[in-house]
């Protein structure tokens, strides 16, 4: 067993490295243990696969032990590397996947119920919570900082199963079957998972985003 | 006239009209009921708007690659295996 001491380095002395080299090069040096290699490609990803590892997981303390629990794995997963995906690719999965981890452990709680945040129909099919259009000429102010932050924070309020799908689908880019084979269910659980968080996030938002401008469109795209 | 095809029935199929799923027919039974619901409309604009945000709400708040905290990598960096290892190798 390797002991604590034999693993224990000094930090690579820092050196700037104008870019990182090529990606079998770079995996070369990894494998080999080049402390300048490993050093300046931790500090190129650390703080990517943190933001990534925040969104999954709402703490950042958890993020931080989950990125650092993730590098672990991917340095003593290096030699099985096969080089089907960029390293960064790679290592993205690996976040992602320590991340899946920590939220299954998570789930002794009762999750919030989604029902509450789903539209609601009548014994017609009629939308029962109509609130009206979200006014078109306040698309601009949609990039402002309390808005995002009104997203993010509603985003933080879905359940874990459907955040999780939401986050993996629409702001980390997977596929469908990516994220099915990573959760471990079938593709058209992701679709509909995915489907309902984005009926909740959109009830969730409606309160902040109908009366965002006192001017409303209304207008529908064919009068009858 | 699109009979049959309720507010519910074009919300619960909402994912697969947007993605491209839906047979030709259904689909055109769902546009039929676009046009003449405006409610409809405003939730559909609304759910489109909804997945636009969600894929920006990051952007700006996140650390730029450079930006993490040093005691991180400092950490990473001080649980580096050792090459020579075979634990794990091939």
């Amino acid at each position: 067993m390797t002991s604590r001491a034999t693993l224990r380095r000094p930090l690579a002395r820092r050196r700037d490295l104008a870019a990182l080299p090529s990606e079998a090069l770079l995996l070369e040096r990894l494998r080999a243990g080049d402390e300048d290699a490993c050093a300046a490609w931790v500090r190129s990803n650390a703080g990517r696969m943190l933001a990534v590892a925040r969104r999954m997981l709402r703490s950042n303390d958890e993020a931080e032990d989950a990125v650092q629990e993730a590098f672990a794995q991917a340095f003593r997963a290096l030699p099985r590397f096969e080089g089907h995906a960029l390293l960064s690719t790679w290592l993205h999965r690996i976040v992602v996947n320590a991340c899946l981890i920590r939220l299954r452990k998570r789930r002794r709680h009762a999750e919030t119920s989604l029902d509450e945040l789903l539209p609601r129909f009548d014994e017609e099919g009629r939308r029962l919570d109509v609130t009206g259009p979200w006014p078109r000429d306040a698309l601009g102010d949609l990039e402002a900082k309390d808005v995002r932050a009104a997203v993010r924070a509603a985003i933080d309020r879905l359940p874990e199963r459907h955040r999780t799908v939401l986050v993996l689908r629409d702001i980390e880019g997977w596929s469908g079957e990516e994220t099915a084979e990573h959760l471990g269910i079938r593709a058209d659980a992701v679709k509909m998972r995915l489907h309902r968080a984005r009926q909740a996030l959109r009830s969730l938002l409606d309160p902040h985003l109908s009366g965002r401008s006192a001017k409303c469109t209304g207008a529908s795209p064919a009068e009858s | 006239m699109h009979r049959g095809v309720t507010c519910r029935e074009l919300i619960d199929r909402l994912h697969g009209l947007l993605e491209g799923e839906l047979a030709p027919s259904l689909a055109a039974r769902f546009e039929g009921h676009l046009a003449e619901c405006r409610d409809c409309v405003a939730y559909l604009d609304g759910y489109r708007l909804t997945v636009w945000l969600a894929r920006r709400a990051w952007q700006e708040s996140d650390p730029a690659p450079a930006d993490a905290p040093r005691a991180l990598v400092r950490a990473i960096l001080r649980e580096l295996p050792d090459p020579n290892d075979p634990i794990g190798m091939a």
